[in-house]
């Protein structure tokens, strides 16, 4: 059954326009163009309970408008938005008791105290009673190794240190769903690995849902078996990431510089089936193949027999890359259609 | 009612860190105190200089200070740090935090911010309070004690929606500075009798941004006085009613606020 069902969800923000020069500023004091920046537009997807699910796509996508509209901070412009069969803007507090929200660049802790008191506060606010609250705690401080730090106040805590306790507190009244925005910014490889393998096991061993959104392409690999990814408000693929990965990561891109000045050299001469030639800055460039199809040896060895290539490397598909080709590719297979 | 007490650790956590932070604390008291006993003994020789002003002598004026300033800083416990600092709270996309706990996010803005800075103001007002009932020979009996508690109450209300008013905006404008000064100004009105100005600014204070509830009728009631512009004298004993009303008024319009609240992209 659903547990988050979000149906044609739209938001818009005004923009003002900013005008330049003395007169037309004058002018803006009392009359100000805007126009509507359509933040999301007609997002529907539904979510079961215990689904680990990221929600990815670039800055100003509309990851955190459409994450802040199913924890009930922004109201919808329209559509409808149901957790656990509520409106969470209409039911705020009955919302609040069944979710959990680490967002990564605001903390809900307490600068001065320290985790112990904090614990306390969070028990009294979620109604915890002491069976459970002992459970939970017990069970954050061993499996978050939080023993060294609890009582010393939040403010002497590392980044590291304080994610932890940010997702103990989070936890605390065993939310029914987690929402994560960007929980691992800024933390070391080894902060990170250790929290994906915290959501892992809670998701594992209590069924929460997790809602993650986050840049991290790891985070996503590593945690969720589902992917939303949204670009300008809209939804431009759902569904499994293992399929995600199939259709979108198995590219291979090699740069190259070449000698120019002995021959004409143009893309045309380079016609092998599957190798895409592409133009960069400064001479270079480069040549994209599928990794199902070549190794990166014989594709270098097929540009050598024709370039005389005076440097190359095999670049690594960053995350931005493939989710750029991905959107181009999304996005004209919609224009077609 | 449930709520009380985790209202009230919120107030705990508060005293908590000032204690960790003593000097702080001490030097922000000593100062504010210094520094607002200094504008009452400023008015108290001012007025005695010149006698009085439209009959009301230096302790009278002195008292109408007092109340303004103790409610003020009464209201100041809760609705300094959760409304001066709302702005903020919007522009740093904090103010997300209130809409996701189990709880009011209105009391939970206010008790969250529970500020400690006020103590100060109160000792040396409070202080101002007690000089004028000696020096004006009002006696101190569970009457007039009752009376003073309940007007407090009332003006601090006032106060309370005096903050919430220019505050409330920003969900909408971002910034109210302009507002803010305003609210300034308008405080600037009633450190004196009110009879002094021009009849529509009388009006005004007292029907349209009724802030002569907060001090110069009510206090009439302790003075004996009746100068009550020519409106009913019962106009001393209406300042719970418009505190309870005005109050009310700036948490509906906080909660309009909230709906527009936009947050930001994090």
């Amino acid at each position: 059954m659903a547990i988050i069902e979000a149906k044609n969800l739209c938001k818009n923000f005004k923009i003002y326009k900013r005008n330049s020069g003395f007169l037309e500023t004058v002018k803006s004091l009392i009359h100000r163009e805007f126009e509507i920046k359509k933040a999301v537009e007609n997002v529907s997807f539904s979510i079961d309970k215990g689904e680990l699910v990221g929600y990815i796509g670039p800055n100003g996508a509309g990851k955190s408008t459409t994450i802040k509209m199913l924890t009930g901070i922004l109201y919808p412009t329209s559509g409808e938005v149901s957790v656990r069969g509520l409106i969470p803007q209409k039911n705020r507090k009955e919302n609040a008791m069944h979710i959990g929200v680490v967002f990564g660049q605001r903390s809900q802790l307490y600068w001065d105290l320290p985790m112990i008191d904090a614990f306390d506060l969070y028990k009294k606010m979620y109604k915890v009673d002491d069976i459970t609250f002992k459970k939970n705690i017990d069970f954050y401080m061993d499996i978050l190794d939080m023993k060294e730090f609890i009582n010393r106040p939040i403010r002497q805590l590392s980044l590291g240190q304080k994610m932890r306790a940010e997702f103990s507190v989070a936890l605390l009244h065993n939310p029914d769903i987690l929402y994560l925005d960007e929980p691992t910014i800024g933390l070391d490889v080894l902060a990170k690995k250790r929290i994906r393998e915290f959501i892992k096991q809670i998701n594992k061993e209590r069924q929460i849902t997790v809602i993650l959104t986050t840049h991290d392409m790891d985070d996503i690999e590593h945690i969720c078996d589902r992917l939303i990814l949204i670009d300008k408000g809209r939804i431009l693929y759902d569904g499994k990431i293992n399929e995600f990965k199939t259709s979108f990561s198995e590219e291979s891109v090699i740069e190259f510089i070449y000698e120019q000045n002995d021959k004409n050299h143009d893309k045309s001469i380079f016609e092998v089936e599957g190798i895409k030639l592409f133009d960069g800055e400064k001479g270079k460039k480069y040549a994209s193949f599928s990794k199902k199809q070549y190794t990166s040896a014989q594709v270098t060895r097929m540009l050598m027999d024709i370039y005389e290539i005076i440097d190359f490397s095999i670049k690594d598909q960053k995350i931005e890359d493939i989710l750029n080709k991905m959107y181009t590719a999304l996005g004209n297979e919609g224009r077609d259609s | 009612m449930e709520y009380l007490s985790l209202y009230l650790d919120f107030v705990k956590i508060k005293l908590k860190g000032m204690t960790e932070y003593p000097g702080a604390f001490w030097a922000e008291s000593i100062a504010k105190m210094m520094g607002w006993a200094a504008n009452l003994i400023i008015i108290y020789l001012m007025v005695f200089r010149f006698e009085n002003v439209f009959g009301w002598s230096a302790y009278e004026v002195l008292m109408l200070y007092s109340i303004n300033a103790t409610s003020y800083s009464l209201a100041g416990f809760l609705m300094f740090d959760a409304f001066g600092m709302l702005s903020r709270h919007i522009q740093m996309g904090t103010f997300d935090e209130m809409l996701t706990k189990p709880m009011n996010p209105f009391l939970y803005l206010c008790f969250k911010g529970f500020s400690t800075g006020y103590i100060g103001n109160l000792f040396s007002t409070v202080t101002a309070l007690i000089v004028c009932f000696v020096a004006l020979n009002i006696p101190i009996n569970f009457t007039n004690i009752f009376y003073l508690i309940f007007i407090i109450i009332g003006s601090s209300l006032i106060h309370s929606a005096m903050f919430m008013f220019v505050n409330i905006p920003v969900f909408w404008i971002v910034k109210a500075d302009a507002l803010l000064s305003l609210r300034w100004a308008l405080d600037e009105f009633i450190r004196y009798p009110i009879s002094i100005y021009d009849r529509w600014i009388q009006v005004m204070l007292t029907f349209v941004l009724p802030i002569a509830f907060i001090n110069f009728y009510p206090v009439q009631h302790f003075l004996k006085k009746d100068d009550f512009l020519g409106f009913s004298p019962l106009l001393a004993h209406l300042t719970p009613v418009i505190g309870i009303v005005l109050f009310a008024l700036g948490y509906i319009f906080f909660f309009l606020g909230v709906r527009n609240y936009k947050s930001t992209g994090s």
